[in-house]
């Protein structure tokens, strides 16, 4: 990249700037001082466990809650000042994905594409969404995977250059789930920017360009997949007490520990050591010391693995 | 392009024509009434024919029931299924949602009203209409509207259901549809003079009958109109 280019990318705001962002309900702090960028292109993954502070987040940057403290910007804007304005240019999958009562998927879809201004989208986003079939059936008589579709195919019908999906395929089965994924990813290649937040890890690595990790309302880690998921492979083994692993480690030269309260313990293969060989030479100790280790393996790390170990810290 | 205004307006509509419980609920139980008490005498109507008594009592019962319970039981669900929320992060402005509330509100009070005069007509009722009874109805739906809404905003699904329903009740039993106030121990019958309703009963009553009506019902009734819309803007909330 040219120093011009770099110059003109530093001049253009990104997507979503979240700086310091503190959301509190009361005495109760949801999010503290939490700081990520979305740019356009881009899909990244707020992930965290329940109360964690991901929709707060999200409430924040919609406008919907204020801020307690820090900076919010979409589009350079701020969306408690701009909500309505900023609101035609994202489309917001929420989590609770409520519509008007009474109303059919197909009328609904049709509702909000004449709200955005793009009533001739509304047909082919249902087909997209896999909803043609329940077009006219109410809303609510849908299942749960088709009710969240439903409410997908409702924020991509904005025609959105940013896309925010609170947990957008938590009640859906294998094929829905993978109908969604791909959905977002060609929002995602077509410069859509994405921000969803979910609990499976699965689809972050399927889609996520850039993962921040929220815990206790703290951001944790905002990296991209690679930088996450070390290259290095893993020696992974289950059946050793924390004596037993520390003895282990000097004697083979590994860095195993235990994985949170689990007896699973998970460690980088020593540099410049072939990893079937450190495999090998960790089951020669556990044989020698009449050690059965109940899992052994070498393997790349998987994101549970890594959001398992940056929490516990 | 089609303004927001009716676009919701329409969906609103279509909302409201597949409730059949509240088209139970502000259709067809003061048609009930009306035909049921049109044709058994049983009402203490004192010195009026009972159908210039019965008709406007009616009518009241009718529009509260469009545009305070349902309008407040159709926010507080919208409200708990995530409606609003899905609105609040959406283009929708609050006056075109608000008013979009209010058109349907009104489509519907105009049809209770000509049903329900047309059914008076032909049970035998012969009103006098005066000019103002067209301002007392449309006091009596912005101040229903209002309160309705403010309701919706201030509770949640069943709770809403709950207190409108409890209200409602409330409201008519001291409207004077049922009973003469006049009966009712002085505080009493004094803070029901207050109420919108009695107001409403009182005007519509005077106005089918040829008359402009108390001037106290009537600022009751400006005053209750004021409140209303008041209350919904300051305490409607996306979330």
């Amino acid at each position: 990249m040219g120093p011009g280019l770099g110059r003109y990318l530093d001049l253009v705001p990104a997507v979503v700037e979240v700086v310091d962002l503190s959301v509190r309900y009361g005495p109760i702090a949801a999010v503290s001082d939490a700081s990520f960028t979305v740019e356009a292109g881009q899909t990244v993954a707020l992930i965290g466990e329940n109360g964690a502070g991901k929709t707060s987040s999200l409430l924040a940057l919609l406008g919907t809650i204020p801020p307690a403290h820090g900076t919010v910007r979409v589009f350079g804007q701020d969306p408690m000042q701009e909500r309505a304005r900023l609101a035609r240019r994202w489309g917001v999958m929420p989590q609770s994905g409520g519509l008007p009562m009474g109303l059919k998927a197909g009328e609904c879809v049709q509702l909000f594409a004449d709200l955005y201004g793009r009533s001739d989208e509304a047909r082919s986003v249902v087909e997209q969404c896999g909803l043609a079939p329940v077009a006219n059936r109410r809303w609510r008589t849908l299942s749960g995977g088709q009710q969240q579709r439903l409410s997908l195919a409702v924020a991509l019908v904005a025609g959105p250059d940013l896309l925010v999906l609170d947990e957008p395929t938590a009640a859906m089965d294998v094929n829905g789930q993978q109908r969604v994924l791909r959905l977002i990813r060609q929002r995602c290649d077509d410069g859509c920017a994405v921000l969803l937040t979910t609990h499976r890890m699965d689809e972050v690595e399927l889609v996520a360009d850039r993962i921040v990790v929220l815990h206790h309302g703290e951001v944790r880690a905002d990296e991209s997949l690679t930088e996450l998921i070390s290259t290095s492979p893993q020696i992974r083994v289950r059946g050793l007490d924390h004596a037993q692993l520390e003895k282990l480690n000097a004697a083979v030269g590994t860095h195993l520990q235990l994985v949170d309260a689990s007896d699973l313990a998970v460690g980088d293969v020593p540099q410049g050591i072939n990893p079937q060989g450190a495999l090998q030479a960790v089951l020669a100790w556990c044989g020698q010391h009449q050690i059965s280790a109940t899992e052994a393996s070498v393997g790349r790390r998987s994101l549970a693995d890594v959001y398992q170990e940056i929490v516990a810290e | 392009m089609t303004s927001a205004l009716t676009t919701l307006s329409r969906a609103e509509l279509r909302v409201a024509a597949r409730d059949g419980e509240q088209l139970l609920l502000t259709g067809g139980l003061p048609i009930l009434l009306l035909i049921l008490f049109g044709l058994v005498d049983v009402l203490p109507t004192g010195d009026m024919e009972p159908l210039d008594f019965l008709v406007p009592g009616i009518l009241t019962m009718a529009l509260l029931s469009s545009g305070f319970v349902r309008l407040a039981i159709a926010l507080g669900f919208d409200r708990s299924f995530g409606a609003i929320e899905r609105y609040a992060v959406s283009p929708v402005r609050v006056g075109d949602f608000l008013g979009s509330r209010a058109v349907v509100a009104a489509l519907i009070g105009a049809v209770q009203v000509g049903v329900l005069f047309a059914i008076g007509l032909a049970l035998g009722w012969r009103p006098t209409i005066h000019g103002l009874l067209a301002v007392v109805i449309l006091l009596a739906m912005v101040c229903f509207f209002g309160l309705g809404l403010t309701l919706g905003s201030l509770a949640q699904g069943l709770r809403t259901l709950a207190l409108a329903n409890a209200l409602y009740v409330v409201l008519l039993l001291f409207s004077g549809l049922v009973f003469d106030l006049a009966e009712l121990p002085d505080v009493l019958s004094t803070v029901a003079e207050l109420l919108p309703t009695s107001a409403t009963a009182e005007l519509l009553r005077s106005t089918t009958t040829g008359e402009a009506g108390d001037a106290r019902a009537w600022l009751v009734l400006t005053v209750w109109s004021a409140i209303g819309p008041i209350a919904a803007l300051r305490w409607f909330r996306w979330r």
